[in-house]
């Protein structure tokens, strides 16, 4: 045997630099496309410059590096030993505890993983007369709703087992499953307290196979599957995560029906706060300070002073928001005074308040760096730990197995909760703030009229600092010169904004529509192309369709390239952001896009082969992640906001269902090549 | 082992030598079989694998792997040309043993099921070689078999089987290019593993990756050194650590010669010409290219001409460790370990958890050393699933650190 080589410190520093390179330089190829078209995308066509583009870069940069972290640590660490686990337990154990396993493992996961707070963003607007039901689900029963999920996601990992064992395809779970979960969908369509759920059930389903899930069952379902297979008829270990999309959905829609009798029904939002109706609305929340908090935070002037027997009391009220520390706090929750005035506040509210404030408003900081990565580090190690000691734990005591490289996989497990603290702090320091600006500044460009942006009260307003200007035409303009952050602006004086009682001038920013009202088209057709692009863009940059696509092409021997994969789903995410942008822009029920697609899907997956099939539905379900989702939701809640509409949920379904389209559709040009190798030559050599 | 058996031993090839060596020793009965390799592609397995079975023979090793061809398309928007794009199809690889008498008979069947005279169906051919299992492989009476086969199946003879193990990732498909280029035949890209570099390291193993591209080529064994020494060149396998060629001796065999796909220029393809010269003459020897430039460049230490023999063993992938550490001390370099399954006929399930096969390429003086080892340590002559085979190989580039 060999003895050990001990490499000197400089070739082991260029072996460690080239390693390290090839990684990092990886990763930027897959993130640039879409960090440059987000900045173009602001600066050149919405004309707003970048703000905080320091931050912002750094972000970028930690969420570069947590990629790069992230990837590695899956392929030394979780990736091997969810595959050893799975190719020992069949020869080990019995079916039935494979499927027990696979049930806590699937809950574990999801209720380990961060996901559920995606579906809270995006329920961030949803408000509880409205949509009763949904804010029942998203805010009082959350506890409900993630074991629900995590349920669904450990039958959906059972079933995934079973399928491997008998080396079953994949073909009849499809076509019993998503009929049924169309079908029920569907029903419920039709109850006005229910039909706000389905866009809920459907993204709760996209948003479950988190960064460390998906990879962690991918491996252990080829571990099974290798174990057990011995025939050409097997899904080759895919598929699992298509079934831990679909039965999610099917438990939350369930869930709803469960709790339908306990939610009250949709009202208008008066009607909601007034005292008539107090004992409904109480359902949905602890006491009256609690439903108070909700009609200042998502509520109008109208839900507020419905609240109130008397005005009085109402104003009262203002007065101790504006000036009680511990009552805005009550009110607001982690919401600063000057935000909520900008984002919630009417304009007599911010008349008001600015009239009886005793001293000047506070404006909040920036977020610390320090905290995010504290914060996010201890998402990442709930997600990564429990998971590995679980499977560590039926590893060695169980099968009485040992891991093959112990040091890589500690390596590997390090990196990957690396990998995820500087991804998501980066994600929510640098990318998500990006999308943030360009997805607030998006709905400009369909607008007819000028946005407002905030308010800012200047108290006490000297009048003589104004002064007036003339224009050609002889109409005279007044202005005056604003020193803010050390900068003087020029900025018009409208002489109805100033308040003469109390001194005060309302300085209103607003942005003006990006195209004249009459190319409101050309402007949709701009955030559709938007709305492609940055699709397209961050699925390339999805750690978990990495980590598959990486799968497919070892498991193919090199036939179908990771290249391919990624691109062909980005391609079908993108596709899928469109029609989700037009379901919001035209307030289209989710179901008449969910049907079509779906069914579209039968007779695609019918001519498809078996094992390609699997990839296929697996990708649908991979898409999702923590960089698209932060994206996704921050284009889809602006648009929202603007239009009024209620909720931002099913935009990650559609970027579900559209890559099994494209994906599906890929596969099948690729037989057509590969009988074409065989069908010509036939020909060719008839005799 | 001890010196007067190396003595006594040492006229005979590395593979004569083990026969013997085993023979004497009583403890492991060694078969001379035929191995026969089908490379298909994947619409085609299943009447493969039903053909196989039909004749009698119950248990066939499955690999995956890829061919690459050169799809030739129009150019875009009428512009005038071609483009050539390399593209991989998905086979899969069939390797089972059968009795040396009756090679011939059973691939005829197999040609007939796979259509394998018809170019772009695949690749079939036969290898002698001595193996170690439980059982001999049976005895297939043809009468029993359904349907009749055509046993005048004019196929070729005096081919090699060149085997590269390349380290550097993406370069099987460089050297599968070069093969296309220069017209050897269809290339098949597998993917082994091997960490004999990576287990002398510490934890900056890491940085090395454990896959390995093994690129197979099947070409007229006179034409093989030329064209070794170009592939050599073009991999740069001079240098140290990126890989390793050998090459096996092939029987007889039905080789794809369909390596293009598309637009055809004239009446007939240049691989349909040669096909078709190929069956007229019977042979390949017309075809003899002139010599290469550049093989002087070729380190003449590092090329072992005659002296070689590949030893493969199939094993449980919990085996790997104990053989390759066997091995290596009893004088290999190293393994490339490569994925397989087995499809059993009837309702005979084998509880396997995978398996593998290890593939090591020794000199002729370690060979019985080696085998013995592996021996040994394996479980061949005890599982069903277990077999090692024993193949001469008569050449070999290897860099040795």
């Amino acid at each position: 045997m060999k003895k050990r080589i001990k490499l000197p410190l400089k070739t082991s520093f260029g072996m460690l630099s080239g390693y390290a390179k090839d990684r990092i330089v990886e990763q930027i190829k897959l993130i640039a496309f879409v960090i440059i078209y987000l900045v173009a995308f602001q600066m050149i066509i919405l004309q707003v410059p970048l703000a905080n583009a320091l931050p912002i870069a750094g972000g970028i940069a930690m969420v570069v590096f947590g990629l790069a972290f992230f990837l590695e640590g899956l392929l030394l660490g979780l990736m091997p030993l969810g595959e050893r686990v799975g190719v020992k337990l069949p020869t080990k154990v019995g079916i039935a505890f494979i499927a027990i396993f696979g049930i806590f493992l699937g809950f574990g996961s999801t209720v380990a993983e961060p996901a559920i707070s995606s579906l809270r963003s995006a329920g961030a607007n949803v408000t509880a007369w409205d949509a009763p039901m949904l804010y029942m689900l998203l805010e009082r029963q959350t506890s409900a709703l993630v074991y629900s999920i995590g349920a669904g996601v450990g039958i959906a990992v059972a079933t995934g087992m079973f399928m491997f064992y008998y080396e079953l395809s994949i073909k009849p779970f499809i076509f019993i499953i998503i009929p049924a979960v169309l079908a029920m969908s569907l029903v419920m369509t039709f109850d006005s307290t229910l039909s706000s759920i389905i866009g809920l059930a459907w993204d709760s389903g996209a948003v479950t196979t988190g960064a460390v899930t998906v990879p962690l069952v991918l491996a252990l379902g080829i571990g099974v599957s290798r174990a057990a297979s011995k025939n050409k008829a097997s899904s080759g270990g895919f598929g699992i995560i298509l079934l831990a999309s679909a039965f999610p959905i099917l438990s939350v829609l369930t869930l709803s029906l469960v709790l339908r009798s306990s939610s009250p029904e949709a009202t208008t939002e008066d009607r909601f706060f007034s005292p008539e109706y107090r004992e409904s609305a109480l359902r949905l929340f602890d006491d009256n300070d609690d439903l108070l908090q909700h009609a200042f935070s998502r509520g109008n002037e109208v839900g507020r002073k419905a609240f109130f027997a008397d005005e009085e009391q109402y104003y009262q009220t203002l007065n101790q928001l504006a000036n009680n520390p511990e009552i805005t706090g009550k009110l607001l929750g982690n919401e600063t005074l000057d935000s909520w005035l900008s984002r919630k506040a009417s304009e007599q509210e911010r008349k008001y308040i600015a009239s009886v404030k005793t001293e000047p408003l506070q404006i909040s900081s920036g977020v610390q760096l320090a905290s995010v990565l504290k914060d996010e580090s201890k998402i990442a190690l709930q997600a990564v730990i429990p998971l590995t000691i679980m499977l560590l734990l039926v590893l060695t005591l169980l099968l009485r197995e040992k891991l093959r490289y112990r040091d890589e996989f500690a390596l590997g497990i390090l990196f990957a909760i690396i990998g995820m603290t500087l991804l998501t702090s980066g994600i929510r320091l640098g990318l998500g703030p990006l999308g943030g600006q360009v997805g607030a500044q998006l709905p400009r460009a369909f607008s007819k009229e000028a946005k407002f942006i905030e308010s800012k009260m200047i108290t006490p307003f000297d009048t003589t600092v104004v002064f007036s200007s003339i224009t050609i035409d002889g109409n005279t303009k007044q202005f005056f010169n604003l020193t803010e952050d050390n900068e003087i602006k020029t900025v018009e004086f409208f002489p109805e904004r100033y308040d003469k009682l109390n001194n005060i001038y309302e300085y209103v920013i607003t942005r003006a529509p990006l195209l004249g009202p009459k190319l409101t088209v050309i402007g949709i057709l701009l955030v559709l192309l938007f709305a492609f692009g940055m699709g397209f863009g961050a699925t390339m940059a999805e750690p978990g369709l990495n980590a598959l696509g990486i799968t497919v092409e070892e498991l193919t021997v090199g036939a179908i390239k990771r290249s391919q994969i990624l691109f062909v789903v980005s391609l079908g995410v993108g596709l899928g952001l469109v029609l989700g942008v037009i379901r919001i822009l035209y307030d289209i029920p989710l179901i008449w896009f969910l049907l079509p697609g779906y069914l579209a899907l039968m007779p695609l997956t019918y001519m498809s082969e078996s094992g390609f099939t699997a990839i296929a539905w697996d990708c649908g379900g991979v898409t999702t992640g923590p960089v698209t989702v932060p994206l996704v939701l921050a284009m889809g809640l602006s648009i929202g906001n603007e239009l009024s509409v209620v909720d931002g949920f099913g935009i990650l379904a559609m970027a579900s269902f559209m890559p099994i389209i494209t994906v599906l559709s890929f596969g099948l040009i690729t037989r057509a090549r590969q009988k074409r190798i065989v069908k010509t030559s036939t020909e060719e050599n008839d005799e | 082992m001890n010196k007067d058996t190396k003595t006594q031993n040492k006229g005979l090839s590395p593979s004569r030598a083990v026969w013997k060596t085993q023979i004497d020793k009583g403890v492991h009965s060694p078969h001379r079989v035929s191995r026969i390799t089908c490379i298909t592609n994947k619409l085609f397995s299943d009447k493969i694998v039903e053909q196989i079975f039909k004749l009698g023979i119950e248990s066939v090793f499955d690999e995956t792997g890829r061919t690459v061809r050169e799809f030739i398309y129009p150019r875009n928007f009428g512009l005038p040309g071609s483009t050539v794009k390399n593209q991989s199809t998905p086979v899969d690889v069939f390797r089972f043993t059968v009795q040396r008498k009756q090679a011939r008979m059973v691939m005829d069947y197999l040609v007939k099921a796979g259509e394998f005279h018809i170019p772009g169906r695949g690749t079939i051919f036969s290898q002698d070689l001595i193996e170690f299992a439980k059982k001999e492989p049976p005895f297939v009476v043809f009468d029993d078999v359904e349907g009749e086969a055509d046993h005048s199946i004019p196929y070729l003879d005096k081919l090699s089987y060149v085997i590269c193990v390349l380290s550097v990732p993406g370069s099987g498909d460089k050297m599968a290019k070069v093969a296309l280029d220069l017209g050897v035949c269809v290339p098949l890209i597998t993917h082994g593993i091997s960490n004999d570099l990576r287990d002398q390291l510490g934890l900056i193993r890491i940085t090395i990756s454990p896959e390995k591209e093994v690129v197979h080529l099947i070409m007229p064994e006179q034409d093989t050194e030329s064209i070794v020494k170009l592939l050599l060149e073009e991999g740069r396998l001079d240098r140290p650590g990126r890989g390793f060629i050998y090459q096996t001796p092939i029987s007889y065999g039905l080789i794809d010669t369909r390596m293009r796909v598309g637009r055809q220029e004239y009446a007939a393809s240049m691989e349909q010409i040669i096909a078709a010269i190929d069956q007229l003459k019977g042979n390949t020897f017309w075809r003899k290219r002139l010599d290469t430039e550049g093989n002087e460049k070729i380190n003449k230490e590092l090329w072992h001409p005659d002296d070689n023999c590949e030893i493969s063993i199939i094993s449980d992938e919990d085996a790997e460790d104990i053989l390759k550490s066997a091995g290596m001390k009893a004088g290999a370099t190293g393994s490339t370990v490569s994925r397989l399954k087995i499809l059993a006929s009837g309702t005979k399930s084998h509880k396997v958890s995978s398996l593998i096969q290890s593939t090591f390429s020794v000199s002729a003086d370690k060979t019985n050393d080696v085998v013995d080892a592996l021996l040994e340590h394996s479980a061949v002559g005890i599982k069903f699933t277990e077999r090692l085979h024993v193949l001469d190989s008569p050449a070999a580039y290897i860099q040795s650190f």
